[in-house]
């Protein structure tokens, strides 16, 4: 019996899936039996939120910010998903064998959609609530649009995160257009459908006629390489080494601070100006910017230091790797403080003074990303969840004592 | 001869592989560190450039505890760094960054990488080389940066028999000056710039 490409890539999705969770089907009856009705209303909150989210596009009086957010957070929660199963979806221990067969592109497209729509598993609840909702809610004529347009948006997202994974930026970059068309239509207007429609037409045609970068041009070409180039030798390689190895960390980090960031701009345009908005909203994204980043310092010196072993023994290498391996996060963190400040700022009330905002906050969770940074490179299983722990309490104190 | 010179291990003892106590000294000059594999040979060298913490027993450069004086060592390690997307050329330039003081010139870097046949790859990302040619990449590197001890982890397997002649040939004008040390199971392409063998075995 012959076996395709897409019938390989599915069985293996299956066993892989089956071989990670063997054994743990005792521990998560245990943990749901620990959790109980708890448990299940959360995991039903958070659909029922993305569900109520993606209806609130057919609103009229939906501000684009709000917009904005409900489609940052669908995106960035479809990616999340597909991103932790990006391994088994993908078919990653088999590349290198896999890459010298004669397989075509679209047979490794099919396969990637197929089984990235079964990776989107109980995503499709929210949908198809959201689907008989329209129907239920909206003229047959509005309803049909708005599916339609729902479709495609969810289609493009869906082939965002696939293009995002896949490594292939400039075409993932046409494919965020047609989410543009969304912050300012709505789905169930001919308008909105048509544009929607139309911009996803246009974009999966640029995206397929895009020549793929070829891997030699990887690196910025001209003025802009030598620039690179300069950089890459003065941090002591920390600059490569952290964009091509630890790419997908800082995607995932990137990706949750422009989420938070997205949340609170979501509430800002929710509620009204207040103190407490605004400090909630400054410890929230502080926090949010600490626990994200402090162990990077680590993470970077760790792979630079394991991918040039070689020159480990050489004193001024390792503290050149230590020194940039410190300083990017850290100058990273120091951007995200300032947004959190700018963005606290702007929640509140009008005529009020910044001068009113807790500056002491930001000392607070700068030297929390310190402590966090020293502890991460202490090699005790013990910082694994004592930093994290010290994150989640202080926060949790802080925003019980601003919000009551 | 300067005893500022010399390489010495005193009673070194090694993590990895049988060398217990080892004590010897190398003067300059080629030379070869032979046995069979998983003896220590490549944790030899890995300790002499820093990158293997011993286990007992002291390295010196003359009076020097090597760890005090690590930009007068340099290691081409045997398999190439895991930095596939990094070009050859820049890979060079990263390491003869470490060695402002020993490096040599740009003419000398070209004629290296003319003589081993690389001038065709310095813009490739090493992801995209032979193994052989991602070995003289390091190879040329190493050569380049020419700090006082130049350390070798199996230089000649992958690479072909022109690239081998031009890199003997190379190391033979470094031998009256710098301590060469070279793991390799292929002693006979040496036989005319060796120096010293350090043969290592198993304990019977």
């Amino acid at each position: 019996m012959s076996l395709s490409y897409a019938r390989l890539r599915q069985l293996h999705f299956r066993m892989s899936l089956a071989d990670q969770f063997r054994g743990m089907g005792r521990t998560v009856i245990i943990l749901l039996g620990f959790l109980g009705a708890t448990g299940l209303l959360a995991v039903a909150e958070m659909l029922t939120v993305l569900a109520n989210g993606l209806m609130a596009l057919t609103y009229p009086d939906t501000a684009p910010v709000e917009r904005l957010g409900v489609v940052l957070s669908w995106q960035l929660v479809t990616l999340g998903l597909l991103w932790s199963l990006r391994r088994v979806m993908f078919m990653q221990g088999a590349d290198s064998f896999l890459s010298v067969l004669p397989i075509p592109e679209r047979a490794v497209w099919r396969a990637d959609l197929l089984i990235a729509m079964q990776c989107y598993s109980i995503m499709w609840l929210p949908l198809g609530w959201l689907l008989y909702t329209l129907w239920r809610r909206l003229p047959p004529q509005q309803a049909l649009l708005a599916c339609m347009s729902y479709l495609v948006m969810i289609g493009s997202g869906l082939v965002l995160n696939l293009l995002l994974l896949r490594g292939m930026y400039r075409r993932a970059g046409m494919m965020a257009l047609p989410m543009l068309a969304l912050m300012v239509m709505r789905p169930q207007s001919a308008a909105g459908a048509g544009a929607l429609l139309g911009v996803a037409l246009l974009a999966v045609i640029a995206a397929v006629r895009m020549r793929p970068a070829r891997p030699t041009a990887s690196q910025p070409a001209g003025h802009g390489r030598a620039c690179y180039e300069r950089m890459a030798v003065v941090s002591a390689l920390v600059l490569p080494v952290s964009l091509h190895a630890l790419r997908e960390s800082l995607i995932v980090r990137g990706a949750s601070l422009l989420g938070a960031w997205a949340m609170a701009m979501a509430l800002l345009a929710g509620r009204a100006p207040s103190m407490g908005l605004a400090t909630a909203l400054l410890i929230g994204l502080s926090a949010m910017a600490s626990a994200t980043l402090y162990r990077l310092p680590a993470l970077i010196r760790s792979t630079v230091l394991s991918r040039l072993d070689f020159l480990v023994g050489h004193r001024r290498f390792r503290w050149r790797v230590t020194l940039f391996a410190a300083t990017l996060p850290t100058a990273l963190f120091t951007i995200c403080l300032g947004a959190a400040w700018a963005t606290a700022i702007h929640a509140l009330p009008v005529g009020a003074s910044d001068a009113v905002l807790p500056f002491h906050l930001l000392y607070l969770y700068a030297g929390l990303f310190v402590l966090g940074a020293l502890g991460a490179t202490w090699p005790r299983d013990v910082m694994r969840w004592l930093i994290p722990a010290a994150h989640f309490s202080l926060t949790l104190v802080l925003l019980m004592a601003t919000l009551t | 001869m300067n005893e500022a010179d010399l390489l010495r291990l005193h009673a070194l003892t090694l993590p990895f592989g049988s060398v217990k106590e080892l004590s010897c000294t190398f003067p300059p000059g080629v030379h070869l560190v032979v046995g069979p594999n998983g003896v220590g040979k490549t944790s030899l060298l890995r300790a002499i450039a820093g990158a293997l913490p011993s286990t007992g027993g002291t390295i010196q450069l003359g009076d020097t505890p090597l760890p005090k004086c690590s930009s007068r060592v340099v290691l081409a390690p045997g398999v190439p760094p895991a930095i596939p997307w990094l070009r050859a050329g820049l890979l060079i330039d990263f390491v003869l960054s470490l060695y402002p003081a020993s490096r040599r010139d740009q003419a000398y870097l070209a004629q290296v990488v003319r003589r081993l046949h690389l001038s065709e790859v310095m813009d490739a990302p090493l992801g995209n080389l032979s193994a052989g040619m991602a070995k003289k990449v390091l190879l040329a590197a190493t050569l380049v940066a020419a700090p006082t001890v130049m350390l070798f982890d199996e230089p000649i397997n992958e690479i072909d028999a022109d690239s081998c002649d031009a890199l003997i040939s190379l190391l033979a004008d470094y031998r009256s000056e710098r301590i060469i040390l070279v793991a390799t199971h292929h002693l006979t392409p040496f036989r005319d710039v060796v120096a010293s063998t350090l043969a290592l075995g198993r304990p019977a």
